[in-house]
């Protein structure tokens, strides 16, 4: 074992490096080498479930899920520009509907109480939320920039107070337990529950990108880039920029409600007003800025960052600050990598990876050869601009254009 | 050179597989090593029983969830250090427990529920704890509970960790049929309702009732008992998100439904505005409120600040109002020795400030040695339940004197009786009768 | 749960209080609206104005603010009077908007406008963190003063008006600092160069200013507006790691509501969505469809019908589509 490095973090960094090695093979022909990098990438981490322990596990369950929000969430904002901060509703939204329609119990009136399979559940959810996207999409037709971003985090405010309000069909506060999917007869013996758990995440997160990577790579999603880098070009060449920003809506809150339906039966088994909140919403976005907009893999990268950035930063806490303080002061490390992040990697973690593939051993060095230029160069700077010096006239610099 | 430039990066990634691949598929020997469970059993020493896991030779190990970095917006995790200073103490002055260190290990669930799964996972798998203790927010913890009382979701409990004094009054805790595995601690919500009420129409029969209450688990919980057991008229019922700035729209109309009487089921800060906007609006009912509210915060709340003079303004506007209560306060018991003690504990072994939370935090603390110490014989998940269901007339030392925790095989709540307090113009409690239990 | 269980809702909508039915108490909760919503107004001040100033939206104006509020809590705690406190938070406020403007914001000036707001999201978790750290360690929530002109408490009777005393300084407050940015913005060659700065970067360089500064005095001044709406709203909510929170966001509503660059705008969406919620909560429709638990969906729904008529906001300038 790597000193310091749990095994969990190994096949982490493995599969990661295991893709980088294969996408740049040099005896692979260049069209096999990006779906051959893919599988090995999930064959390592189809393995992972086996050896790392159920605890990582269910983590990596939770970073499968949020992976579909965040692959969602990017063809709607990566691809078509639009801005959604309140994506956890759609989440909500599909985790309500899976288990009110896997409960056995009375809730169910409305459907004669028969329990749906979880599977049909499933896309339900996804329907269902989709139903909710076209809801929101419509009205958002005429809102842009900050405006929209308002807006839809305001439906994410409001959500949990309107399902505590009606809770004979949501149970209130207390929320719903749901039946979790008991692992089928012919994987009976082969996987246990958790692994059973994460492998149905796995497999429909491996369907959720394949349809995403067919969209963005279609018809519609050509329309949608059109329509995100210049609106009023893509109406001009005929494009039906209303119809396809409301089917990116769509789209993106299907997502949004199949991930719901995996936490409600794949991960907590348990659904109530707080299983999403402002916060989760807002880290949906985080995630894919940090990961990559307009990049799937960088969705995915987004959904590993949530998930186990808040550990690494109580890591580093806590050897930095000792235990308890760590624990306490985490959040101040988590902000800070991220801000360190953006500023570093201005088109996110896949998009610098793109910049990295290009660079020679001797970019390297000449960085590196720069570094404490540059970095007094810009301290400088900011020792300049902090003093507080309000006549500019006479003759020194001002900003440079 | 053999590879052209351009594969340089291949060549480092090449290398760094290898080197990864060893490492993780070379290690597979070292997970025995780590279970503590399988290398103590039998060892000499107390036990008799099978030692459980999360115990070896020399330590306890117990863990809870809590949202210790206020990302939640609680100020409860200030809890978790006081807790720990207290096992501190029993660590080192007094020997520990069962010939053992406790140690405590704290996650933080961010007062998210799905967070507080995956790291009641990470306790029970990864760390292995003995039992949980102490887990707070009933929103968070209502996340967690069904796991920890059957961890492998094949729907019976027989292999459960024990969840031990959960730190919210939701009255949900207490259902053993459901959750075998828990057990609550403060008094929960529906009985202070219930205590409160009977007091109500003992004493107010006439009273025209106004309830506001918090529109969440903890509110709807006094709401439930209240109803169940005021035989007055309810003139009004006026809720509240958590979240909300303001509160007149509903004291308002609690005021205009001509309520003589106001129950507060209601957190800190909303009580206090409660009884500022009646006050400013010339509404002056008599007002009943949660134990949750200390009235020395009330005081300083309404009173703008904890000068002498501020309190006293404070406690002018607060005269009257009637309230239960069951541990002591942090301010004007300072002189008890259980609080000259707590305050040598929280100095000396590396606590936090001593208020209202740290005290609480000793009292769960002290609540879990005394679970500990009745299971020495039988330090496994089972014995560690068995122990604290047998608690009968414990009473931690910073408790309201008169208050016992009792508990059984189908008693799963840890503290059931409060004081009725008046609070008087100069900042005291005038307590009204004897302590009221309802045990039972 | 079936069909028939809407028709008691049904019936019940049918025999709650309309507004006419209780003029009084309809006057009342209105009063009260416009206390609640100055307070979001002022809040949307700051965000109006940041945005104005630098065309960002600042996620962190909140925790900012309720940061230097509790510097201020200490402040009292340590015996300041409650002037010196004021100007020193605010002092505080100005330097530290200044200081972030510098060091994380301008790395990202050239970078995609999302990575602002990522930015401005880490600093908001950031600066939350730092206030639990360092004052969430005894009781919350904490008790924080008004200011002299008066009290919670205490109250002006304007013959049928009764208003806390707080409130009424509430609200003349906030048109104090309106109208100085009103001055500031309209009336100085400095105002003038920070709209030019926010409008047209490059022109405005062309033209002789600092953007740089014109920038990092956009962040200092919307620090210390958002200062003085966490000092005047700690009285009222009193303070606790999410009094800003509840604030911000319907500020953030308040701001949108009203038009994002307008600051008059943001006062009057502020008002009408503290009158909204309460009036909403309590008549017609309320206490069925919407009732006190569905006053905020309630209000934020009023919010988004209003975006649909007017996408901009009800004073906003509508946005220009250029090719």
């Amino acid at each position: 074992m790597l000193p310091g490095l749990e095994k969990f973090y190994e096949f982490l960094v493995l599969a990661a490096l295991v893709g980088v090695l294969i996408r740049y093979t040099p005896v692979l022909p260049a069209r096999w080498r990006v779906p051959v990098a893919v599988i090995a990438v999930l064959a390592v981490i189809c393995y992972m479930p086996f050896t790392v322990g159920t605890f990582r596990t269910s983590q990596l369950t939770t970073i499968t899920i949020w992976s579909i929000v965040a692959i969602g969430l990017n063809v709607l904002t990566g691809y078509n520009g639009q801005i959604s901060l309140g994506h956890g509703a759609f989440v909500l939204i599909g985790a309500y509907t899976a288990a009110i329609l896997t409960d056995s119990e009375s809730q169910l009136g409305f459907f004669d109480g028969a329990q749906w399979p979880f599977w049909t559940a499933m896309i339900m959810s996804g329907l269902v939320a989709a139903v909710a996207g076209v809801a929101v999409g419509v009205p958002s037709l005429r809102l842009t920039g900050p405006y929209l971003a308002v807006a839809t985090l305001s439906l994410m405010i409001a959500l949990p107070s309107v399902l505590e309000k009606y809770d004979s069909v949501t149970g209130g506060a207390q929320g719903l337990h749901p039946r979790q999917p008991p692992v089928p007869g012919f994987l009976d013996g082969i996987l246990e529950r958790p692994e059973w758990f994460f492998f149905l995440a796995f497999v429909t997160a491996v369907i959720m990108a394949a349809i995403a990577w067919y969209v963005v790579r279609s018809r519609w999603g050509r329309a949608f880039v059109a329509i995100r880098d210049t609106e009023v070009a893509a109406l001009a060449v005929g494009i039906s920029v209303a119809r396809y920003k409301v089917l990116a809506f769509t789209i993106s809150a299907f997502f949004a409600g199949v991930a719901g339906s995996l936490v409600a039966l794949a991960s907590t088994g348990f659904v109530s007003p707080q299983t999403i909140g402002i916060v989760l919403s807002i880290n949906y976005f985080t995630a894919i800025v940090i990961g990559g907009l307009g990049s799937i893999m960088g969705s995915i990268i987004g959904g590993f960052v949530v998930v186990l950035l808040p550990d690494l930063a109580t890591d580093i806490g806590t050897a930095l600050f000792g235990e308890q303080r760590g624990a306490r002061l985490w959040p101040t490390i988590y902000g800070s990598i991220l801000i360190l992040v953006i500023i570093a990697m201005p088109y996110g973690v896949a998009g610098f990876l793109h910049r990295a593939a290009a660079v020679k051993p001797a970019d390297i060095a000449g960085a590196i050869s720069r570094t404490p230029r540059n970095a007094l160069a810009y301290l400088a700077d900011t020792r300049e601009r902090l003093t507080w010096r309000w006549t500019e006239r006479d003759g020194k610099r001002g900003d440079a254009p | 050179m053999i590879v052209s430039r351009r594969y340089w990066l291949w060549l480092v990634a090449l290398a760094a597989v290898l080197l990864v691949t060893a490492a993780a598929c070379g290690d597979d020997d070292d997970e025995e090593e780590e279970s503590p469970a399988a290398t103590t059993a039998g060892v000499s020493g107390t036990p008799s029983g099978e030692v459980g896991p999360g115990v070896t030779d020399t330590e306890i190990l117990i863990g809870q969830t809590n949202d210790l970095a206020g990302t939640g917006g609680t100020p409860y995790g200030v809890i978790t250090p006081a807790m720990e200073a207290y096992f501190n103490k029993v660590n080192e002055e007094d020997g520990g427990v069962c010939d053992r260190d406790i140690k405590f290990i704290a996650e933080d669930d961010q007062y998210q529920p799905a967070l507080a799964l995956e790291k009641a996972k990470k306790l029970v798998e990864q760390d292995e704890v003995l039992a949980f203790v102490g887990a707070l927010g009933t929103a968070a913890h209502l996340g967690a509970v069904d796991y920890l009382n059957d961890p492998n979701g094949d729907g019976n409990h027989d292999d459960g960790v024990p969840d031990l004094f959960v730190s919210t009054g939701f009255s949900g805790w207490g259902a053993v049929d459901k959750w075998p595995w828990t057990i609550g601690y403060i008094p929960d919500y529906v009985s202070d309702a219930k205590i409160q009420g009977t007091y109500i129409n003992d004493n107010f029969a006439d009273a025209k009732i106004g309830i506001l209450y918090q529109n969440d688990a903890f509110g709807k919980d006094y709401l439930t008992g209240l109803k169940d057991t005021l035989t007055g008229t309810i003139v009004s019922e006026q809720s509240y998100e958590a979240s909300a700035t303001d509160i007149s729209s509903q004291i308002l109309t609690i005021k205009d439904a001509g309520a003589d009487l106001v129950f507060l089921g209601t957190t800190p800060g909303f009580a206090a505005k409660a009884i500022v906007t009646a006050h400013t609006q010339d509404y002056k009912p008599q007002f009943f409120q949660s134990y949750v509210n200390s009235h020395t915060t009330l005081a300083s709340l309404i009173g703008g600040g904890t000068t002498a003079e501020q309190l006293g303004k404070g406690f002018t506007e607060l005269d009257g109002t009637i309230a239960t209560n069951y541990i002591l306060s942090a301010v004007e018991d300072a002189d008890d020795p259980a609080m000259v003690e707590h305050k040598r504990i929280m100095e000396t072994f590396g606590g936090p400030t001593v208020s209202t939370l740290t005290v609480y935090g000793q009292s769960l603390a002290e609540t879990v040695v005394e679970a500990l110490s009745k299971a020495c014989d039988n330090l496994n998940r089972e014995g560690v339940l068995a122990a604290a269901e047998s608690i009968k007339g414990f009473s931690p030392s910073v408790i309201w004197p008169g208050i016992k925790i009792n508990l059984g095989p189908n008693d799963h709540y840890a503290i059931q009786a409060l004081q009725p307090v008046q609070i008087q113009a100069d900042g005291t409690l005038k307590e009204l009768g004897k302590v009221i239990s309802i045990e039972d | 749960m079936n069909v028939l269980a809407v028709l008691p809702h049904l019936a019940s909508y049918l025999l709650a209080p309309q507004p006419w039915d209780n003029l009084e108490l309809f006057f009342d909760q209105s009063v009260a609206g416009i206390a609640t919503g100055s307070i979001y107004g002022l809040v949307a001040l700051g965000i109006v104005l940041i945005y104005r100033s630098t065309d960002v939206i600042n996620f962190a104006q909140g925790e900012l603010a309720l940061f230097v509020t509790f510097c201020g809590w200490s402040m009292i705690e340590a015996g300041y009077p409650y002037l010196a406190m004021f100007a020193l938070v605010i002092l505080i406020a100005g330097g530290l908007g200044a200081f972030l403007e510098r060091t994380v914001i301008r790395p990202v000036e050239g970078a995609p406008v999302l990575n602002v707001v990522i930015v401005t999201l880490g600093l908001f978790v950031i600066f939350n963190s730092l206030t639990a750290f360092i004052w969430a360690q005894g009781e919350l929530p904490k008790s924080f003063p008004a200011t002299p002109i008066g009290t919670e408490l205490e109250t002006f009777d304007f013959g049928i008006l009764t208003l806390q005393q707080h409130r009424v300084a509430v609200i003349i407050i906030s048109v104090i600092v309106a109208a100085c940015l009103y001055l500031l913005f309209n009336r100085t060659k400095l105002g003038l160069a920070m709209r030019g700065t926010a409008q047209n970067r490059v022109a405005a360089q062309l033209m002789g200013i600092n953007t740089g500064r014109m920038l990092m005095l956009g962040w200092a001044l919307s620090a210390m507006v958002g200062a003085v709406g966490g000092m005047l709203v700690a009285p009222i909510i009193f303070l606790d790691l999410t009094t800003m929170l509840r604030v911000i966001l319907f500020a953030f509503a308040a701001a949108v509501l009203g038009g994002l660059d307008s600051p008059p705008g943001a006062m009057i969406g502020g008002i009408t969505i503290g009158i909204t919620q309460n009036i909403l909560s309590t008549f017609a429709l309320g206490p069925v469809f919407f009732g006190p638990q569905l006053a905020l969906p309630a209000a934020l729904l009023v919010l988004v019908l209003v975006l649909l008529i007017r996408p901009t906001g009800l004073f906003g300038r509508h946005a220009v589509r250029r090719v």
